[in-house]
């Protein structure tokens, strides 16, 4: 197991380094000169943009720059400085992540505990009035855009309820209303795939076996239907709880969340080639943890699947 | 009963507001104010930034305030701060005296090797363009004396450079980190840094400032604690306000009404100061380069209606906006460019065109800007039988556009009269501030030397010799500059406007005042 997850570790460096150098490569083609950018909006010389960009190593070839980025990310941890304020990237993205974690542990905890039971009992009660309503609702809500379900919240839980407030990370009670928009989406979606994968299985011989066994059917569905429905409902939270510490940017906008979205989103209007970069190997980084995480969780939720690690990591002792 | 403050500030001067919001009460409490900002730093030097903007002179020492656009330093108008008295040595040497008490809220002392050093760090940084045009060296001359060169000795440039300058602790920046630099700064300013989260906001208090006498308006404090929370969406700063959650933000247009019309709020109107203009690219093989060409576009629409989806503007009957001390009001009374189809045409006639042969000609302006303006001066030039196309570009793309003399025939930009009518013409055709040629590629040894006759004296003869020679040739057409509001809960009753941004230490509360935090 622990040859499996160095394993995997050491597949990401490959993955972040083609990521770091496809984003580095890629900003400094979009148009736009970030010497000119840093000295702000004020009217400058061109002796004033040439010193500029001298100073921010500009004039430097492309190679010399990207394998000095590269190797000071790799190998120092550091992200370089901000081309625009000057500011310490890492600084910057150690600041921040917090509030993108706060939202996406809060949206994942708040569409399990909705999602899961709800996907379990419309699968369970496939076709009913219940399954029908619960279908009819997470589609409304999938079809409705974060920024609007958002917009939608504040008007009435801050604007006419005076409940919560409506923009900010201060403290807790400044996640409930982003937390609530950005889980609505991922909610039907995920409740979708519960049902999906449930009704796959309860109709499977074991289940049917188990009821016939006379297991009540609380038994049934959570010891016997749900532990082996889980694989690609983790799957589904792996992926969208990796995707949500990329930021959710437009959810960070909307709520004035000092974020890693809102911060990318900053730096590729300013063409803040270093901090985009920056934010992008990051959110590489903090993606492929997840699913690193989330392909462990398989082997505690279905016992063959830690055989085969297991297995596979005495094989290659044998060999050796 | 509604109840609406709509204070004007056009050309006011900020001292007289100010010195009356410092004697009208004793210190608030706090007030939470809210900025469309969200990236910036506090350290000394940095970025523009909305934050940066509304705190510099709060948490920053510089050497003197300029209290409103134009204050001279021979007048008197211009205040000291750290500078205890400024000597004009001959037009390019300043001899400046500092407080000897002065510290900043770690304790260290400020010498003038520091405020040399400030000074070089800011030029070597390149944040401040006056700094970077105007500012040529200093030099410590005692433990609290030192000379200040500059390489520009036109009138404005002292005062810009005495003015624009954060001053710290040399020891201090050079030992900090990062994280400290911008989170907890060894500040020279009235108030100290007691939070700051990036990208969320700031909070300031009111230290045991090393000024008790002779305070300049920058250095009042009329509050307590004042916290700053960046909220990027002007909907949502609208909704903060209503929601009891902030004191204080700038509003856009669009919810101006919501406020001008709840008793709960104040709403006062101030100039933007960024005057909208359209520039011809005059290069060669640009349409634009035909004076005809040009005429036939400016008499072909009006300002007004470009100005309708803009809000509340002030328009520019001329090639400047009506706000530096050096503006000759006679100009305002001349024919500008009013819409006249049948010149018009005349001109497009002249230039060889007509409808067979339509004139093309592109526009650039910023996508992020709204572009209903541009939409109506589209209509109207298709009226006229010019057909315009909007080259719209984001702030960053538009940057490297901008400087290409193939990219584009006509330009919009948008300037500020930092103090004279001249410095914001010197912006726009100045050839040694736009790197040879003028912002529009202009190459015109006459206009350079009737610009800088208009420079060196301001004289009312000069400065309309070179009025004139920008008409006769018509390398531009002025627009309009719009009007900014802010709203406050109504236990503020004056935001202390300098300029372009209130001053937070030196608004008025009302004696029942209680912040919302």
């Amino acid at each position: 197991m622990i040859r499996y997850v160095i394993k995997r570790l050491l597949i990401m460096i490959p993955t972040l380094l083609a990521v770091g150098i496809i984003m580095f490569t890629l900003m400094n083609f979009v148009p736009g000169d970030p010497a000119q950018l840093a000295l702000g909006s004020g009217v400058h010389t061109a002796a004033e943009i040439e010193a500029k960009r001298e100073a921010l190593g500009l004039n430097r070839p492309f190679i010399v720059r990207l394998g000095e980025y590269i190797s000071n990310i790799f190998l120092r941890f550091d992200f370089g400085k901000s081309l625009v304020d000057g500011t310490d990237i890492k600084w910057e993205l150690m600041k921040r992540f917090p509030h993108t974690a706060k939202i996406a542990v809060f949206s994942i905890l708040l569409t399990i505990i909705i999602g899961l039971p709800l996907g379990i009992y419309t699968a369970v009660h496939a076709n009913s009035v219940g399954d029908r309503i619960s279908l009819i609702v997470t589609l409304l809500f999938d079809c409705m855009p974060s920024f609007w379900t958002a917009l939608l919240l504040v008007l009435l839980f801050s604007l006419k309820l005076k409940w919560l407030p409506s923009s900010g990370a201060k403290s807790l009670e400044y996640f409930i209303l982003p937390t609530i928009a950005n889980s609505l989406g991922g909610l039907a979606g995920f409740t979708r795939q519960v049902r999906a994968s449930m009704l796959e299985v309860v109709s499977s011989d074991y289940v049917t076996t188990a009821r016939s066994k006379g297991l009540p059917e609380k038994d049934v569905i959570y010891g016997h239907a749900l532990p082996n429905a889980l694989i690609p409902i983790l799957t589904v939270i792996g992926m969208r709880f990796g995707s949500m510490l990329g930021g959710a940017t437009i959810i960070e906008v909307v709520f004035s969340i000092p974020g890693i979205g809102q911060y990318l989103v900053n730096s590729i209007n300013n063409r803040d080639y270093n901090a985009c970069t920056g934010c992008i190997i990051f959110i590489a980084f903090a993606f492929a943890i997840i699913m690193l995480l989330t392909d462990l969780l398989y082997a505690y939720a279905d016992p063959r699947i830690k055989a085969q690690y297991v297995a596979s990591g005495k094989k290659v002792k044998k060999n050796g | 009963m509604k109840k609406r403050m709509a204070a004007m500030a056009l050309g006011i001067s900020a001292a007289a507001i100010m010195g009356m919001s410092m004697s009208a009460q004793a210190a608030a409490d706090k007030v939470i104010v809210a900025v469309d900002d969200d990236s910036f730093t506090i350290g000394p030097w940095g970025n523009d930034s909305s934050v940066r903007d509304w705190t510099e002179n709060t948490i920053w020492a510089h050497l003197c305030y300029r209290p409103f656009t134009g204050a001279m330093l021979e007048t008197g108008e211009v205040q000291m701060v750290a500078a205890k008295s400024v000597t004009k040595v001959d037009d390019a040497t300043y001899d400046v005296e500092i407080y000897d008490n002065i510290v900043d809220s770690k304790g260290n002392q400020i010498t003038a090797e520091d405020v040399v050093y400030s000074y070089d760090k800011l030029q070597e940084l390149g944040y401040v363009s006056e700094i970077s045009l105007y500012y040529d060296s200093a030099e410590v001359t005692g433990d609290y004396t030192l000379t200040i060169h500059l390489k520009d000795s036109s009138e404005g440039s002292a005062e810009a450079v005495l003015t624009m300058c954060s001053i710290a602790d040399k020891d201090w920046f050079e030992g900090a980190d990062e994280n400290e630099i911008n989170s907890d700064p060894a500040v020279t300013g009235p108030y100290k840094v007691t939070e700051m989260a990036a990208g969320s906001g700031v909070s300031l208090e009111a230290w045991d400032y090393w000024k008790t006498e002779d305070l300049a308006d920058c250095e009042a404090q009329n509050v307590n604690e004042i916290e700053i929370r960046c909220i990027t969406e002007a909907s949502a700063r609208s909704i903060a306000l209503e929601n009891g959650e902030i004191d204080m933000a700038e509003i856009s247009t669009d919810d101006l009404a919501r406020f001008e019309e709840n008793d709960d709020f104040n709403v006062t109107e101030y100039l933007n100061w960024m005057s909208q203009y359209l520039i011809f690219n005059t290069s060669e093989g640009r349409v634009t380069a035909d004076e005809n060409v040009r005429k036939a576009i400016a008499y072909a629409f009006d300002t007004y209606t470009m100005s309708l989806t803009a809000g509340n503007c002030v328009m520019s009957y001329d090639v400047a906006p009506n706000i530096g001390p050096d503006y000759v009001e006679a100009w305002d009374g001349q024919e500008y460019f009013n819409r006249d189809l049948d010149k018009a045409a005349e001109y497009l006639e002249a230039a060889g065109y007509d409808s067979s042969n339509p004139l093309q000609v592109s526009i650039l302006v910023t996508s992020q800007a709204p572009q209903q303006p541009y939409v109506a001066l589209q209509a109207m030039l298709a009226e006229a039988g010019i057909q315009l196309t909007i080259d719209g570009q984001d702030r960053a793309a538009r940057q490297a556009v901008q400087n290409d003399p193939t990219a584009w025939d006509i330009a919009e930009y948008s300037d500020s009269v930092a103090d004279f009518t001249t410095s914001y013409w010197n912006d726009l055709f100045g050839a040694e501030a736009n790197g040879g040629l003028t912002q529009g590629f202009t190459d015109d040894a006459k206009l350079q030397e009737l610009l800088q006759a208009a420079i060196a004296d301001r004289s009312e003869e000069n400065m309309t010799a070179f009025h004139d020679y920008v008409i006769e040739n018509c390398y531009m057409v002025g627009l309009y500059t719009e009007t900014k509001h802010i709203a406050t809960t109504n236990g503020i009753t004056d935001i202390a406007l300098e300029k372009l941004n209130p001053v937070l230490n030196a608004m008025t509360f009302a004696d029942d005042y209680a912040s919302v935090g």
